[in-house]
């Protein structure tokens, strides 16, 4: 019967990272990659897209805020931060943090420092709250037993939440 | 849809109903070289990858061939357009498709002028690359 409650606890899980508009579609396209010769596919796609989307991050941020004070602010390096960002993000199927990507983008195209630096706190704040709930979700998959299905009961079905 | 090096130099072979061809995957982003490499895999076996332009551009100079080549936009060193640029003016005659993170329909006239064949926003899906194979082998 444990079994059966983490179970559904992964399954409620998977399904809060939809209805809270957190991953779309995508997401589903990369579950449908995963077969017998790559069983973990989809963990280690979303373990690249953390450890390499967390240097995007701190890279934007460090370019933007010019924390590193004795090195001059390199725009190029900031445009190319932003690009992977977005990305990867595309890649995974999330949603809420490429629309906020995106608008940093277009002042970055306009050369607005100003309005990028505006747009960095919610994009912070959607990136974390992803990381975190994805971290949840994959901490709790490998503890599913043999002979268990990974699959949980309602795998398949999203919120349009468009 | 499909311009100018539409043929590829490697003839696409069928042998009984699986298709062989070899793709390259030109992407600076690890995440999306996987997905992408994990969706190519479904049609065939002959999938390389690298890093940005210059390293494909390299890969080709050093006499590799790929039916297809799916080119990212945004890349450092050398970006997909530039390398697009020089492959074709290298004579390399691969179906080339672009694939971008930006709204596509601002950047078609970017990827064509530039010598690809065809262009997909990212990330590529089993549908679209279904679909680009059935226009490649109709027009083999």
């Amino acid at each position: 019967m444990a079994g059966s409650s983490l179970q559904q606890q992964i399954a409620s899980m998977r399904q809060s990272l939809f209805d809270e508009g957190l991953l779309n579609e995508q997401f589903i396209e990369l579950e449908k990659l995963e077969d017998a010769s790559d069983p973990n596919f989809v963990k280690n796609v979303i373990n690249v897209f953390l450890t390499d989307s967390l240097k995007n991050v701190t890279g934007i941020e460090e370019s933007l805020l010019h924390l590193k004070a004795d090195e001059p602010l390199d725009i190029t390096e900031l445009g190319k931060f932003l690009h992977r960002l977005k990305s990867g993000c595309l890649g995974i199927g999330a949603k809420k943090v490429p629309i906020e990507v995106e608008k940093m983008l277009q002042c970055y195209e306009a050369g607005d420092m100003e309005g990028m630096k505006t747009i960095l706190p919610t994009m912070k704040q959607e990136y974390n709250i992803l990381e975190n709930k994805l971290e949840a979700y994959f901490e709790l998959l490998p503890h599913i037993e043999p002979g268990q299905s990974s699959d949980p009961p309602s795998k398949g079905s999203t919120s349009s939440g468009e | 849809m499909f311009g100018k090096g539409a043929s590829s130099s490697k003839s696409m072979e069928i042998i009984g109903s699986e298709k062989k061809f070899s793709v390259l995957i030109v992407d600076d982003d690890p995440i999306i070289r996987k997905i992408h490499s994990a969706l190519l895999s479904k049609f065939t076996k002959e999938i390389q990858e690298v890093k940005n332009g210059k390293e494909a551009v390299d890969l080709c100079r050093s006499g590799a061939s790929f039916d297809i080549i799916f080119m990212d936009k945004e890349m450092p060193i050398m970006n997909g357009l530039e390398a697009t640029k020089e492959l074709r003016a290298m004579g390399v005659n691969s179906t080339i498709v672009g694939v971008t993170s930006c709204d596509l329909s601002s950047e078609r006239n970017d990827f064509i002028a530039a010598g690809q064949n065809q262009c997909y926003e990212k990330p590529l899906t089993i549908e679209k690359i279904k679909s680009l194979l059935s226009e490649l082998n109709k027009n083999n």
